[in-house]
């Protein structure tokens, strides 16, 4: 199940959505806030997890090519599901900071191991 | 799952659909195409419509003569020749594509299997024009297009995931298609049921389209492990050998030997007989040439084409292309996407389940419109009923539209290719300026006026097809053309089923309108309260 992990919004009672079944919560920089999260800061947290991911592999014995593409994989099937989270979650805001934080350690971490490695 | 999920979901998978859906049917429509892409290409380049030769076709006797012809045309002010690029014929390409490069530029051509060099095709045909258009809208300057196109591919992921989960009922709406219902109603279920039936081969064909160009779309791993040169990481991947020129002259061996050594190979291997695909020739006539030779794959899933490299002037097997289990797994995945495997059901499981693609990301497109017409009945709503329109009628009259220039321009049109491509972008612009003025003095679309046109088209191109070439279908039956019978077989179906729908789209209009409720003022059916309800 590719579904988010934890239910959004455990901490406020959703809303139920004003205007009929279709329409995004909220005014307009909050959608695009939300859409930026789901298209850029999902990118963001996958390309983190894709470069960590090879690195690691190659440190731990894998072929670079090898860890490049498992890691690219796993990455690419986690994407709709972090999407959605970041578009149906409780606070854009949580949102973010997840998606920023994730994507910014997972990178740095990438480029430290492999400047360990080298 | 919960309710609250279900509502917050709802908003994701409405606008991914309104803002991506009509990019996603043009591409499932291109790709369905392009499962009978060669089929396609045999009907629009008449001159390829030949026998398959009942022998393995010999490089030396054939491809060798008119390699060296392409070769000294190419390079007779002194360039030198980098490579050669034979691609064999087989059942659904029977002849031969020969391609060259020379520092001073490449030229191509393709010849029958007895030697006969054909005239340039002047069209680029599915190949080189459903194909591309598939998998890159034709944007390759920075690889724009395959940037596009994965961004759409991902947001289907997460509207099929999003539209399980929205639509918890699935089992029970399988077997619910109220087709008599009210139009809304009856949209709803025909995008629950296609979503359900097809869901399994949605998943795959998306996510496995992506895999091919994963390389090029995430470069992560690449950038920190290659420094982002992309073709190092393939060259490493599926293990392509290379070598420079020496620079000496030397006579390269001849070439059916090492056909014949490879075939050995693989048959000891697979116990089959594996029939070759490509032969290719680096270096050609340099004491450094080498010889790459890959194998069809009719026979097996993946696309990993197990590349032997001979040298050319020994005759030593250099190499041997053999991808890790990882990269062995994302060939699979991308053979599974490919359908280059020989077997004609699931060949036509993957065209139906493609246009089933369309038919589910339309009818979600247009049970949003049915709905919002009141509420939004402004620019934005027209903008959205114009591009439904557009990429659904308006896309299938471009191709056929294209499809009839194909066999009605002139042989000696210059850049006839283009001309043909023009009449695609004209008639596809056209129809979503047709849509959009419709639209501001008509409620709907302009539907009845495409379904019939589509059906006109397909009849006109099935006609020039017949008058053109002299392949009616007694004829094309007699001399085995399967391919084009095939085609025209898909034409009249399709002429049939536009026409019907125009019909109905007649009667339907007549009976509907005396009671003046429009669809969506009647009833404001939401998916949470059909589900409820």
């Amino acid at each position: 199940m590719t579904t988010p992990a934890s239910p959004p919004a455990s901490s406020r009672r959703p809303r139920p959505p004003r205007r009929g079944g279709g329409a995004p919560p909220g005014g307009r920089l909050h959608v695009l806030a939300r859409v930026l999260a789901a298209i850029v800061g999902t990118y963001a947290l996958a390309w983190g997890f894709g470069a960590l991911g090879a690195v690691a592999g190659t440190w731990l014995g894998m072929a670079p090519a090898e860890a490049t593409t498992l890691f690219a994989l796993l990455a690419l099937s986690a994407m709709p599901g972090i999407a959605l989270w970041a578009l149906a979650a409780g606070r854009v805001m949580r949102v973010w900071a997840v998606l920023a934080l994730g994507a910014l350690v997972q990178i740095a971490l990438a480029y430290l191991v492999r400047g360990a490695g080298a | 799952m919960s309710k609250a999920l279900r509502a917050a979901l709802l908003w994701p998978h409405t606008w991914m659909g309104v803002t991506l859906g009509g990019l996603l049917i043009v591409i499932f429509f291109m790709g369905s195409l392009t499962v009978f892409m060669p089929e396609i290409d045999r009907w629009m380049m008449p001159a390829t419509r030949v026998a398959m030769p009942g022998a393995p076709v010999s490089v030396d006797a054939i491809a060798r003569p008119l390699l060296e012809q392409l070769t000294a045309q190419r390079a007779a002010g002194g360039a030198t020749v980098r490579d050669w690029l034979v691609e064999m014929p087989d059942a659904r390409t029977p002849v031969l594509q020969l391609r060259v490069r020379t520092s001073a530029g490449g030229a191509g051509m393709m010849a029958t299997a007895d030697g006969r060099r054909l005239p340039p095709p002047g069209t680029l045909g599915a190949s080189s024009f459903f194909y591309p258009l598939h998998y890159c809208l034709l944007l390759r300057p920075g690889f724009i297009g395959y940037w596009i196109v994965a961004l759409a591919a991902v947001a289907m992921m997460a509207g099929l995931v999003s539209g399980v989960v929205i639509h918890a009922r699935i089992f029970q709406d399988f077997f619910t298609f109220r087709l008599r219902a009210h139009p809304q109603r009856s949209l709803l279920d025909l995008h629950n049921l296609m979503g359900v039936l097809a869901l399994p081969f949605h998943l795959m064909i998306t996510f496995s389209g992506i895999v091919i160009v994963l390389p090029v779309v995430f470069p992560a791993g690449t950038t920190l492990l290659y420094a982002g040169d992309m073709n190092r990481f393939y060259a490493e991947a599926v293990g392509n050998y290379d070598r420079p020129a020496v620079g000496a002259a030397a006579p390269l061996l001849p070439l059916d030997p090492l056909v014949d050594r490879a075939r050995r190979l693989w048959a000891a291997e697979t116990g089959r007989d594996v029939a070759v695909a490509q032969v290719g020739v680096v270096h050609p006539g340099d004491a450094g040439a080498y010889v790459r030779i890959t194998r069809l794959n009719d026979d097996r899933v993946t696309l990993h084409n197990d590349p032997l490299y001979f040298d050319g002037v020994t005759g030593t097997l250099l190499a041997r292309g053999r991808p890790g289990p990882v990269v062995g797994a994302q060939r699979f995945i991308a053979g599974l996407h490919e359908v280059h495997f020989d077997h004609w059901t699931l060949r036509w499981l993957y065209f139906l389940q493609g246009l089933g693609g369309c038919v589910l990301i339309a009818t979600g497109l247009l049970y949003w419109l049915e709905k919002r017409r009141v509420r939004h009945d402004g620019r934005g709503w027209r903008a959205v009923a114009a591009t439904a329109c557009a990429t659904t009628t308006g896309v299938v009259l471009a191709t056929l539209a294209m499809m009839v220039a194909n066999r009605l321009l002139p042989a000696a049109l210059p850049s006839r290719e283009l001309a043909e491509v023009a009449v695609f972008f004209g008639v596809w612009i056209g129809t979503a300026a047709h849509a959009d003025l419709h639209l501001r003095r008509h409620p709907d679309p302009p539907w009845r006026a495409h379904a019939g046109l589509v059906g006109g088209l397909a009849l006109v191109a099935m006609a020039a097809n017949w008058i053109t070439t002299g392949d009616h279908p007694i004829h094309a039956w007699a001399e085995g053309h399967g391919a084009v019978l095939g085609v025209d077989g898909a034409l009249a179906v399709t002429a049939l089923v536009a026409f019907f729908a125009a019909w109905r789209l007649e009667g339907g209009r007549a009976k509907a309108r005396p009671g003046g409720a429009r669809s969506g003022q009647t009833l404001a059916i939401t998916p949470m309260e059909a589900k409820n309800g």
